[in-house]
Formats: structure tokens, C-alpha cells, sequence
């Protein structure tokens, strides 16, 4: 396997927070950056700070995490740019987790445990969202009832015989910009609450890439670090 | 001295690399410049084949296709040049003005490179790159002042060069970038994006004078252009022909078109350097590297006694070598700031090139 004692985790797929984690060992370390007209411009300036403060050099860095989308277009390439050049000049792997899973990690795991599913929404432009209906696995990991995807909010696709009669916890701004479209949607849903302002966290990213993506030998190389947009597409 | 500031010294001698990276708009430039070889790599990926089906530039196409080559073609500059990353001394990255998206690739990769490698990263003014291109060389010394045209898609310009970044902007276009009437004109005349090679050829085939065509602010006392009435009129003029429009046709509008627009930038030259006094012109960006535009230029510069610096067709469009050697001029003429090593990603997209040293 991989060694993998120090990564660099980052996060910058919603336009309204941006954050990164520095992992050493067992120990995270974690800023979150709040300032949504600012955030994106701060992400290389924190992850220097990060370093700084505990004294480490890129070199002593095993490898790199990252949300790769769906999000914001702009911020994705951000972090995309900034891990591209970090792993290019280190030859360090990448290790790419969804944007809507890692939201959802945190959300089943801090959840009543009465909670089996989690529905996430982020707004998308155009009058679309982001969605992606997660539930957890044996090793307590957040995976995809189906694929992550765009639609409409009045025709968000739930996988088939499995949701009737578990509880679900509706998570993410989405369901702020089209609560009634989604609502609707999910109506034949136990959905016991709505948390709109729930936002991924590149510690969560850590997290599921630690569990996960390392012991499967998930990584890529630098050449590789594309967001995954899932809009096919923005011509119209 | 240190390579802290952008140089090195070996065995006492002053040693400049600089990386460029031009991410502004729809191409994606790299390129390594030596401050004793001079130009050692320079690669650039169109994006015309990405963008030629919408017949225009699509900003969130332009910037996937940057993340995407951007890495591939540093690999590549890196390997053509046979440099080593601990001989690059710098890294120079277009800033603005240009498109947010396209921007900010290229900005976060350099920033975080030069940040990795431990050497400064300079934001540099994309129009002023481009009118010191044809200085692109060890050999052709830059002399102060020159009036530049700088015309390309986006851009219509004519700047005052009083020296190494003082530039005045002393006429542009009130609408529409000439590049930008090429490419409509272009369209409406069933010819493939990017319109202006294309168009060129057509017009050679066609009468400059087969139709009269109006030269929109022509004979206004500023030195500013409007092409956007001129695209309005070849539109008209187009719908007024026997549909479908014979080939013979299409070639006479191509070539009053392009006879008419080039009427209109060669006047303002003739205008402002009568206006100024002054006596060198330079001419820069993608349609530059119009051949009709070039020899009527020749023309104008030899009736004035003028010395005419043409781009070299190889770097018309946008590249990373413009980048590459202006930060190398700033280097060497020690325009090093503290910014260069603020980790702040920002770029302006309406960067004026008036304040192109004052990031």
C-alpha cells in the first residue's frame, strides 16, 4: 500500500465556504474559509499557512485529497490547478472523492442513528441541482445509492424499492432554492429534516480517502486532476 | 542576487529563465525564455477546432480545455528547452485582462508552481506582452517611444509606448474589436471559425472596390474605431444580394469588407502619428498577422518616414512566449515586487495596460 502518513486535503466546490486539512499521523489540522468573495483567492495562501505551522515541506508530503465535484465550475479548477501543480512537482498521488458524498459522510455520521439515507442537493444554475442520495456501508462510509448527478429539481431520481421505509435527512443549499420542487419529489420519503446550510469539508474528504481510495489504490497522477463537472456540456 | 529574485549566478554570470504561461483567452501558451539564449520553447494548443461549432468563443469550454492541456504542454516546453525545473528562475503568467474563468487556470497554476519551486511568479499585462512582441529576440533593441495597433478578437487599440511601462491608451474601439468583425463577417459568409484567415484568403480572390462599405468614425477628430456599424452594413448588403450568394460575390463582400476595416485602422495610424510626431510603429495580435493589413502599413510607415516593427507571424496570436520575455524585461530592468511572492491567486479582467506594472 501506499504510505500515507501526511496528506493535504482540499475543498473549494461550493461557492459558499472553501477549506483545507493537513493530516500528520493521526493528527487533522483544519481552516475553514468562510469569506465567499474571497475564499478561492486564499486557498494556495492557507495551505502555505498550514504547512508553515507545522513545520513540514512539500516533500514531506505522502499525497493529496481533494473534493472533485460536481460544484462550482471556478472553484473546482481552483483546487484542480493548484493540486495539478502540487503533484506535478512532488510526483505525489491524488486521491479524487465526490463532492456529494463527502457531504454525506459527515451528515449519516452525526445523524439520529434512526437516519439510513441521505438526499443531497446543491444548486447547479440553470434551474438545476446536483443529487445524490447516499446511505452507509459496514465500514461506517458513505456510498451511493446511484450515480451522482444533474437533473431538474421537480424530476430528481430516486433509486428504485429501497427508500419507502428508511428515514431520510435532506442535506445541502439545493434544498434552500427548491425546497418545494424537491419536496415534492420526496414525498413518498420518511424525510424527518432539512439542513440547507450543510457544506462539504476537506477533513471529511480526508476521511473517506484515508478509508477508502487508499486501500483500493483509488489515486491519479497529476495529468489526471480533472473535476468531474457532470454538466456534459455549458453551449447551448 | 538571488534566485529569490528571479536570477541566478553561475560562476558569477547573471543566469534568467522564465516560464510563461498565457491562459487569457481560447489558447492555451507555454514557453521557456533564456536571458542569454533567448527563446527556448514556446507551445501553444489552439482551441479553434473546441470552440468552431458555437462560431465564437465559449469562456466555460476555453477554461476546461486550459485545466485540461495547460500540465501537458509545461511538460512539453520543459522537455523541448532540455531544462531541468531547478533552472527555471522565475514564472510569468498572464494576469488580465482576459476571461475570468480562462484566468484564473492559468494564475493558480503558476502561483502554486513558483511557490513549490521557491521562485517568484509575475502577473503580466496580456496587451502590453503583446505589443513587445516584436522585440521578441536578444538581438532587436526596444527604443522608446513607439505608437503600437494592437488588434486582435477582443482588443482594438492604439497605445502611446513612452517608455518600458508608461503606455497610453489614445484610441480604441467603441464597440466591437476588429478581430471580432472578421469573425462575423466571416460566419455570415459561411466560412469557419476563427473567421479571419479564412476571410483573408476569400477577399484575395474579390474586389476591394465592388462595393462601397462605410468607414465609421473615419474622419472623426479622436483617434477611436467602430466596426460594429461595418459588420451591421455587410450584413445588410449580403441579404440584398440573389440568394443563395455566388462564390464570386461572397469574395468581392470578403474583400470590401476587409478593404474597409483596414481603411479605417490605417487611418487613425496616419492620424496619430501625425498627432504624436512619433516616428516607430508596431503592430501586434492575431490580426496582425493579416497580410493586406501589413503591406498597407509598410506602405504608410514609408510615407512617413517610419520604422515599422511587424510581428513575427509565429506569435501574432496569444502565446507564452509574449509573457515569458516580458517578465524578463521586468526582471532585468529590476520591476521585481514583493507580490511576486504574495500567495494571493487574483487576476483582474479589466486590467488597464495604463497601470499594467501596478498589480
Amino acid at each position: 500500500m501506499i504510505k500515507a502518513n501526511t496528506l493535504l486535503a482540499l475543498d473549494s466546490s461550493v461557492i459558499q465556504t472553501a477549506s483545507v486539512a493537513l493530516q500528520v499521523h493521526s493528527e487533522i489540522s483544519y481552516v475553514c474559509l468562510n469569506d465567499q468573495h474571497h475564499h478561492r483567492e486564499k486557498l494556495l495562501l492557507t495551505i502555505e499557512q498550514l504547512m508553515r505551522q507545522k513545520s513540514l515541506n512539500l516533500t514531506d508530503l505522502d499525497g493529496f485529497v481533494w473534493t472533485s465535484g460536481p460544484g462550482t465550475f471556478i472553484g473546482l479548477r481552483v483546487a484542480a490547478s493548484i493540486l495539478q501543480a502540487l503533484s506535478f512537482t512532488t510526483h505525489k498521488p491524488v486521491y479524487a472523492v465526490s463532492t456529494l458524498r463527502v457531504m454525506a459522510q459527515r451528515a449519516l455520521l452525526n445523524a439520529n442513528p434512526t437516519v439510513r439515507r441521505v438526499l443531497v442537493a446543491i444548486s447547479a444554475g440553470q434551474r438545476r441541482v446536483y443529487w445524490g442520495v447516499y446511505g452507509l456501508n459496514d465500514q461506517k462510509l458513505a456510498c451511493s445509492l446511484q450515480d451522482d448527478c444533474l437533473a431538474l429539481p421537480e424530476s430528481v431520481p430516486l433509486p428504485e424499492g429501497t427508500m419507502q421505509d428508511q428515514t431520510c435527512l435532506a442535506i445541502g443549499e439545493g434544498w434552500l432554492a427548491f425546497k418545494d420542487s424537491l419536496k415534492q419529489c420526496c414525498a413518498d420519503l420518511h424525510l424527518i429534516d432539512i439542513q440547507p446550510s450543510f457544506f462539504p469539508r476537506a477533513d471529511d474528504a480526508l476521511h473517506l480517502a484515508v478509508e477508502d481510495c487508499l486501500p483500493l489504490g483509488k489515486w491519479v497522477s497529476a495529468e489526471e486532476i480533472l473535476p468531474n463537472y457532470l454538466y456534459p456540456t455549458v453551449a447551448r | 542576487m538571488s534566485k529569490d529574485r528571479g536570477f541566478t549566478l553561475i560562476f558569477g554570470k547573471l543566469s534568467m529563465r522564465v516560464l510563461g504561461i498565457e491562459t487569457s483567452c481560447d489558447d492555451t501558451g507555454v514557453a521557456i525564455f533564456d536571458a542569454t539564449r533567448g527563446l527556448l520553447a514556446n507551445c501553444v494548443r489552439s482551441q479553434a477546432r473546441t470552440h468552431a461549432p458555437y462560431g465564437g468563443i465559449v469562456p466555460e469550454l476555453a477554461s476546461r480545455d486550459h485545466i485540461q492541456y495547460l500540465l501537458p504542454l509545461i511538460k512539453q516546453v520543459m522537455q523541448q528547452a532540455d531544462s531541468d525545473p531547478s533552472e527555471i528562475t522565475a514564472i510569468a503568467y498572464t494576469a488580465g485582462p482576459g476571461l475570468v474563468g480562462s484566468l484564473m487556470v492559468g494564475a493558480t497554476f503558476a502561483k502554486t508552481l513558483a511557490w513549490a519551486w521557491q521562485i517568484p511568479a509575475i502577473p503580466i499585462h496580456h496587451m502590453e506582452a503583446h505589443l513587445l512582441t516584436p522585440f521578441l529576440d536578444l538581438k532587436t533593441q526596444i527604443n522608446f517611444p513607439f505608437l503600437a495597433l494592437l488588434v486582435s478578437g477582443g482588443h482594438t487599440m492604439l497605445v502611446h509606448a513612452k517608455s518600458f511601462g508608461s503606455y497610453e491608451v489614445i484610441g480604441e474601439s467603441v464597440d466591437d474589436a476588429v478581430g471580432e468583425a472578421f469573425d462575423k463577417v466571416a460566419k455570415l459568409l459561411g466560412l469557419p471559425y476563427p473567421g479571419g484567415p479564412p476571410l483573408e484568403r476569400l477577399a484575395e480572390q474579390g474586389n476591394p472596390n465592388a462595393f462601397q462599405l462605410p468607414r465609421p468614425m473615419y474622419h472623426h477628430t479622436t483617434l477611436n474605431f467602430s466596426f460594429s456599424g461595418l459588420k451591421t452594413s455587410v450584413m445588410q448588403l449580403y441579404k440584398k444580394q440573389d440568394q443563395p450568394v455566388s462564390d464570386a460575390v461572397k469574395a468581392d463582400i470578403a474583400s470590401s469588407f476587409q478593404c474597409a476595416a483596414i481603411d479605417s485602422l490605417l487611418r487613425k495610424c496616419e492620424v496619430a502619428i501625425k498627432k504624436t510626431a512619433v516616428k516607430r510603429l508596431v503592430i501586434a495580435g492575431g490580426v496582425s498577422a493579416n497580410k493586406y493589413l501589413r503591406t498597407r502599413l509598410e506602405q504608410l510607415a514609408k510615407a512617413y518616414s517610419s520604422t515599422l516593427h511587424l510581428t513575427d507571424l509565429a506569435f501574432c496570436t496569444d502565446n507564452g512566449a509574449m509573457i515569458a520575455y516580458t517578465a524578463y524585461l521586468q526582471l532585468t530592468r529590476s520591476y521585481y515586487k514583493k507580490r511576486s511572492r504574495d500567495l494571493t491567486i487574483k487576476v483582474r479582467t479589466n486590467w488597464i495596460i495604463s497601470d499594467s506594472h501596478d498589480f
